[in-house]
């Protein structure tokens, strides 16, 4: 999937807005080129077809 | 008597705690040579943040009288070590390679890692040098400055766990702990011409130690011989409560597998994602220790390069919140290396990182399913040698890729599923060391080290320490 820069600039935004974190004009270059080489990672697997069953790995132990 | 510095460096942890049960030296001669090598060659390798000198001697002492009076000795009676400033030390403010964590409250007791190898005689020289949180491969602290590479100051010891290889690779100390969440023990061990071991997934207890990715975290070990490697493991391995990824259960001791004929083990190389890429001489350096071990056989690891991936968004976001406050209120206060990289893993959507981790579990079965009728199997630990600091692409194969993230290329897709790995150091290949990772099904650790043993017996890999003073 090739990832718009502006959907992806127009999500960082959003984000950022609604968890708080401040995306100043000098960092969002960078974190707008990390967040898309993580959507680039993220294609790579989320499309895999895995059976319900499959369950993350958790630690929680109750 | 006393044990001159060079006399120190040149021995092993087993071989130190030998001398001290024997009276050949003491505990505190041993410490002071530790101390006096830290002190004289610290300032060219900047592998130390904090030196608890006055601890370490309280404890040195504390043996020699131990012994004096017959009590008995732990295997590791006398022997300096040091711990990544991500470890508690009782007394000291655990650091992280981090301005924020700086400002904390000293810890008030040892990590887990510590008081286990406290119970077996070793001694605590201090904390050692690493990556802000962890978040990386070259330990080029903003903070804190570069850690240089013993077998070429100009170069970097690789990371996350840089002070932690410099030091020990260094003649500084003979065993070091360090943490592996994507390949932070082996690829510096590599860099640094030393053996690394990163354990089984919960094998060793992370309680009493700053998390990076909780899920992908390990413990790790740094050592100059396969004997420290193992004895250290039985010393640190074990259930912990304290840590929700401990795991509990009866463990094959290390420690007699070494030396333990190999004949009739099933080795294997890994071909596909593992043989491609990369320098010529890494793989030059998996054919020598391949044909040491009579290994002709090759083994596909599945999905290796989807494996990275998930690894790669799971860091993110575990690291990310594991820091989301101070992302929110400080971000001027993390290191530039680390922070865009920080604030990026806050902003992942849930839909990817949960993807990651039932992708992750995918893998796994896979993975094991490929290592059925396979005892160990062979493959590079990085894609290049050491570079000089402060450089950040080079050329493989025609092409410019970036130093940092792709250092992990080889170790990233088996950690991220827990197997054990014992990176064992090659000399020779090129004018750098490199490594060669020995990887295995869960919980083999002793097969593992009796293999790097076997190795290490033939002379085909050795951890020997440079002249760079």
């Amino acid at each position: 999937m090739a990832h718009d820069p502006t959907t992806v600039e127009a999500y960082a935004d959003a984000a950022a807005a609604a968890l708080g974190i401040p995306l100043t004009p000098e960092r969002r270059p960078g974190v707008l080129g990390h967040l898309s080489a993580m959507f680039v990672m993220g294609d790579r697997f989320i499309d895999q077809a895995i059976d319900e069953e499959t369950e993350p790995a958790p630690v929680f132990r109750a | 008597m006393g044990l001159a510095p060079d006399a120190y460096a040149e021995l092993d942890g087993v071989a130190l705690a030998a001398a001290v049960a024997a009276g050949d030296t003491t505990a505190r001669e041993v410490a002071e040579a530790a101390l006096s090598q830290i002190e004289r060659l610290d300032p060219r390798l900047n592998s130390f943040t904090t030196v608890v000198a006055e601890r370490a001697l309280t404890e040195a002492d504390a043996l020699d009288s131990a012994r004096a009076s017959g009590q008995p000795l732990g295997p590791l009676a006398g022997v300096p070590f040091g711990v990544k400033d991500l470890f508690d030390m009782a007394r000291v403010t655990t650091v992280a390679g981090s301005k924020i964590h700086a400002e904390r409250a000293p810890a008030v007791a040892d990590a887990a890692v510590v008081t286990r190898l406290h119970a077996a005689g070793g001694v605590l020289t201090g904390a050692l040098t690493m990556d802000e949180y962890a978040y990386g491969f070259t330990t080029e602290n903003h903070h804190h400055g570069p850690t240089h590479n013993p077998h070429d100051p100009r170069r970097i010891a690789g990371g996350s766990s840089g002070g932690t290889a410099a030091a020990v690779a260094g003649g500084l100390l003979p065993i070091a702990i360090g943490t592996d969440t994507n390949g932070s023990i082996r690829v510096p061990a590599a860099l640094c011409g030393i053996f690394g071991l990163k354990p089984t997934y919960g094998l060793v207890s992370r309680a009493g130690g700053v998390l990076f990715a909780p899920s992908l975290d390990h413990v790790g070990i740094a050592a100059r011989s396969v004997r420290d490697l193992a004895t250290t493991l039985d010393a640190v391995a074990g259930h912990d409560p304290a840590d929700p990824a401990s795991v509990d259960r009866r463990l094959e001791p290390s420690r007699p597998a070494v030396g333990r004929s190999i004949a009739g083990l099933a080795v294997a190389v890994a071909d596909g994602w593992f043989a491609d890429g990369g320098r010529p001489e890494v793989h030059q350096a998996v054919a020598l220790v391949a044909e040491a071990l009579g290994a002709s056989g090759t083994v596909t690891l599945p999905e290796a390069e989807r494996g990275r991936a998930a690894a790669y968004v799971i860091t993110a976001a575990e690291g990310a919140n594991q820091h989301l406050d101070d992302l929110r209120r400080r971000p001027d206060d993390f290191d530039p290396m680390t922070r865009d990289r920080f604030l990026a893993g806050a902003l992942l959507p849930a839909a990817l990182y949960v993807s990651a981790q039932r992708y992750r579990r995918w893998y796994q079965r896979l993975v094991l399913e490929a290592l059925a009728g396979v005892d160990v199997v062979l493959a590079p630990t990085v894609p290049f040698p050491a570079t000089i600091i402060g450089q950040r692409t080079i050329e493989i194969g025609g092409a410019e890729v970036v130093v940092a993230p792709n250092l992990g290329q080889y170790t990233q897709p088996l950690s991220c599923i827990g197997l054990p790995v014992v990176s064992v150091p090659v000399h020779g290949v090129g004018p750098m060391p490199l490594g060669v990772q020995l990887v295995g099904k869960p919980f083999t650790e002793a097969t593992l080290l009796a293999v790097a043993a076997a190795l290490e017996a033939d002379g085909v890999v050795s951890a020997p320490v440079p002249s760079f003073g």
